[in-house]
């Protein structure tokens, strides 16, 4: 029986069925990376030494999603051995917002500030409520939220031993107060941090120098009112194009800066 | 070339004459004070004639140069046998390129004292201490109407042959040096030369354009007198540093001057001629790997701000360059390689002077360095290399080492404390530098997406709202439960209807005439829990006056009376069982729709 012979028709779709095959199987193997297998894989780049690679893995696994402390500490790390002191600074900052009891990142964060060429003054925080300031410096944002529905989940249940119970009704009233004062410092405590998160972000300065205008523009319409330098960390107050109105720690000074050389600490 | 004049004469005792003649006096000195200047002095004096009358005044100009804002006053008290009639005193300061010269004539108006040949003493200044002094004037006195014999204008020049027309001004550019090295410095020189007695106005100078060059004006223009072909001259140098930026034949352009015209004569422009350079390259010979350029002669030098710093504190780095040559282009010199230190960016800056007619000064360059360990640490020499043009060799300097004690940063954690086993001292860990802290391992769980999902938002948010609706309901039940403790009313109308329906399903089994007697008492007690009045000695008309008096309905007073009626027929005459459930089931019904109308009446 004679075999029909296969026509270059029918060769040119089977390889066309054949390369798709292959490319949606590696693909499914890329993707099958895991961020604990990439990051295993990052952190085995920095203890070789070979800080840009590990740079560029530890920032992938932040695109594809992932927010961790240690991963950002790491990615601090390898940016501070690269000399970068900028992006070092802003990392462990991210890494502290999500595990602010972390010893090792108040650590290099400390360490990594004293090198910053601007000296600012950061511990302007007369007046405020150190209840408030310890929730801050101790507790997630989402930790803090936990704690002021448990908070108010006690308080909810001694208001009820006091309706039901005459005999613990004063001992309960008393509970009431106590934890009703720290669940409005937690309350308060929550709503300065979302409200300066969300209206005075903090954000780091990446560039190694920058010139602080007077205003949103170049120096041919603007003058330069100071210089700040990589690691600078700093508030922003206001965006316009590609400038954006930063204030020093005291508002004491204010200025524009060009958007490509400020990271805000809480990622977009 | 930019000159402002400023006057300011005091005294002048009088006449339109002698004022006439002080005024052109004055413009005469200015002009020509030059031509009676010695290179090096500061003063100079001259008088305006040697010979006079004795009823006649001399002018006498005393003329003092220099680059001071207060102009010191001469010392006129050795002049000899005449007096001072009148005095002024005009300034004229010229700004030339930023550079500032000054120059004050005093004039005197003197009346000689008597006949003769006299002479006008020294005059002295004194000038940051030095004593400056003039050469004395001679001076012929005759009596009161002897006829003078003519003097010249400028007697020292007296014996000059007459300035022919076009010899007046010109102008000669040349370099010291026409065969440089790339980057070497040369000496452009303009000489502007201007016949004495002709008063030039303000000639306005147009340097080159020097492409090509680095050009640095060194000072403000210069002047002396000379004499060219038995001509007296007033030289004016403009002197230009320049280095030369590429290799080759060069021509610098020819400088111009414009001498401004009077009212009657047009303005006159004078050229020099174009000058050629021709630049070698440097030698490749012996060129050190650090060579960045540099041309001339300079020494190094490098300091530290503190002999004394904390740890990971930083200190400035001044490293600086003198010499003659192009200061402005000195590159930065490589820092040595070394791991106990951080180095971060520099910033420059240059301070020019001139030494021996070469343009030079100190190129300073300053930059923060920390130290990274704490201890006795070396910064290691900086190597800088240049060309030297006089010795034809390239030369290799460097900074001596500096040494800085770096002390531990107190701010960091208590150092832990090790214990020797053997003698018991204790001794303290040295820090040797610090560090940041290692990287930390893989987490065991990495998740994508760390923000809360709908659903525990929704059990979040919920979980905030769920108490306080128990908190707000068991406080009603609390209050309920208070108010049937202690007001029987309302726990009678509370438990009314359950008694009533209780009353009548514990009777589903019994005879009829059983079930016609309960659905009584039930419908009864319910209405004396209702309208909390005893049921004992309670009779259907008092009952239903009650009722009447309760504003119920009058349809439902008439249903509750019918009902009483065939309730009482079925207690005392025999009714069949259908009857009963009748009656039973319109007492149900009947109190239903009672309790409907209590509860509307209550909420009312």
């Amino acid at each position: 029986m004679l075999q029909k012979p296969i026509s270059p028709r029918l060769w040119f779709v089977t390889l066309i069925v054949t390369l798709s095959l292959i490319l949606m199987v590696t693909t499914t193997l890329a993707q099958a990376v895991s961020p604990t297998e990439a990051m295993a894989a990052a952190n085995q780049n920095y203890e070789a030494g070979n800080y840009i690679q590990a740079i560029e893995i530890y920032e992938r696994i932040i695109e594809a999603g992932v927010e961790d402390s240690a991963l950002y500490y790491n990615l601090g790390n390898a940016y501070f051995k690269e000399g970068d002191l900028g992006r070092a600074i802003l990392n462990y900052r991210r890494a502290d917002q999500l595990d602010p009891r972390d010893i090792d990142i108040s650590a290099n964060l400390r360490l990594a500030r004293s090198q910053s060429l601007d000296k600012l003054d950061s511990t302007n925080d007369e007046g405020s409520i150190n209840f408030v300031r310890v929730v801050e410096n101790w507790l997630t944002i989402g930790e803090a939220s936990v704690l002021a529905l448990l908070l108010w989940l006690l308080l909810c249940a001694l208001a009820i031993i006091a309706i039901v119970s005459r005999k613990f009704r004063q001992t309960s009233l008393w509970g009431m107060a106590i934890v009703g004062v720290f669940l409005l410092a937690g309350l308060i405590s929550i709503g300065n941090r979302l409200y300066n998160a969300h209206y005075y972000p903090p954000a780091v300065i990446v560039a190694e120098k920058v010139d602080v205008m007077s205003g949103p523009g170049g120096a041919d319409n603007y003058v330069v009112e100071f210089e700040l330098h990589s690691g600078a960390e700093v508030t922003q107050l206001e965006s316009r194009d590609n400038w954006r109105r930063v204030s020093l720690p005291g508002n004491d000074f204010q200025g524009w800066i060009s958007a490509s050389s400020i990271e805000p600490v809480t990622p977009n | 070339m930019n000159y402002r004049l400023f006057y300011h004469s005091n005294t002048c005792r009088k006449s339109t004459t002698v004022a006439l003649i002080a005024f052109f006096s004055i413009l005469l000195s200015v002009s020509f004070v030059p031509s009676l200047v010695k290179a090096q002095s500061p003063i100079t004096a001259r008088v305006d004639r040697n010979t006079i009358t004795i009823d006649e005044q001399v002018v006498l100009n005393v003329t003092i140069t220099g680059d001071f804002l207060k102009i010191p006053q001469p010392d006129l008290n050795d002049i000899g046998p005449f007096i001072v009639v009148s005095s002024s005193t005009s300034t004229q300061v010229s700004i030339v390129n930023g550079e500032m010269t000054s120059q004050s004539v005093f004039i005197y108006h003197l009346q000689p004292l008597q006949e003769g040949e006299l002479e006008i003493g020294a005059i002295g200044v004194n000038i940051d201490g030095m004593l400056y002094q003039t050469d004395p004037i001679q001076l012929e006195v005759f009596a009161s109407g002897s006829p003078l014999v003519p003097q010249s204008q400028n007697s020292p020049d007296s014996d000059t042959p007459p300035v022919r027309p076009g010899e007046e001004f010109f102008v000669i550019a040349d370099v010291d040096n026409p065969n440089p090295y790339l980057g070497q410095q040369i000496i452009y020189t303009f000489r502007i030369y201007q016949a004495l007695g002709f008063p030039p106005g303000q000639p306005d100078y147009t340097p080159p354009s020097f492409t090509d060059f680095w050009s640095q004006e060194i000072v403000a223009p210069s002047h002396y007198t000379t004499e060219l072909n038995g001509i007296g001259y007033t030289v004016t140098e403009i002197i230009t540093a320049l280095f030369p930026a590429n290799l080759g034949s060069i021509t610098i352009e020819p400088a111009s001057l414009v001498i401004p015209g009077g009212l009657l004569s047009p303005d006159i422009r004078l050229e020099a001629e174009p000058v050629q350079v021709e630049v070698k390259p440097l030698p490749e010979q012996g060129k050190p790997e650090n060579f960045s350029g540099a041309v001339g002669h300079y020494t190094i030098d490098a300091m530290l701000s503190e002999s004394e710093v904390v740890v990971n504190n930083p200190v400035t780095l001044l490293v600086e360059i003198k010499g003659t040559g192009n200061i402005e282009t000195l590159a930065e010199p490589a820092l040595p390689e070394m791991e106990a230190w951080r180095l971060f960016e520099s910033k420059s800056f240059s301070n020019f002077d001139t030494e021996n007619g070469k343009v030079g000064g100190t190129r300073s360059f300053e930059r923060l360095v920390v130290p990274g360990q704490a201890g006795e640490l070396t910064f290691e020499p900086i190597r800088f290399s240049y060309y030297d043009p006089e010795a034809q060799a390239y030369q290799t300097i460097s900074t001596d080492p500096i040494v800085i004690t770096v002390l531990p940063d107190d701010s960091q954690p208590a150092l832990p404390t090790v214990v020797s086993f053997n003698n018991n001292e204790e001794e303290s860990v040295n820090l040797i530098t610090s560090d940041i802290r290692h990287i930390k391992p893989v987490p065991a769980t990495l998740s994508v997406g760390a923000t809360l999902s709908v659903v525990w938002q929704t059990v979040y948010w919920v979980a905030w709202i769920l108490p306080l609706f128990a908190v707000v309901a068991i406080q009603i039940w609390q209050q309920r439960h208070q108010r049937l403790k202690t007001d029987p009313a309302f726990a009678r109308d509370q438990r009314a209807k359950r008694q009533a329906l209780n009353t009548l399903n514990e009777v589903q089994s019994a005879s009829s005439k059983e079930r016609a007697s309960a659905a009584g008492r039930a419908l009864l007690g319910y209405l004396s829990d209702k309208l909390n009045k005893p049921t004992s000695g309670l009779t259907t008309a008092g009952l239903l006056q009650l009722l009447r008096e309760s504003r119920l309905q009058t349809q439902q007073i008439e249903r509750i009376e019918a009902l009483l009626n065939q309730i009482d027929i079925g207690r005392f005459a025999p009714i069949s069982a259908g009857d009963a459930e009748s009656i039973t089931e319109e007492t149900r019904s009947l109190i239903d729709d009672l309790e409907k109308s209590f509860n509307r009446r209550r909420k009312r």
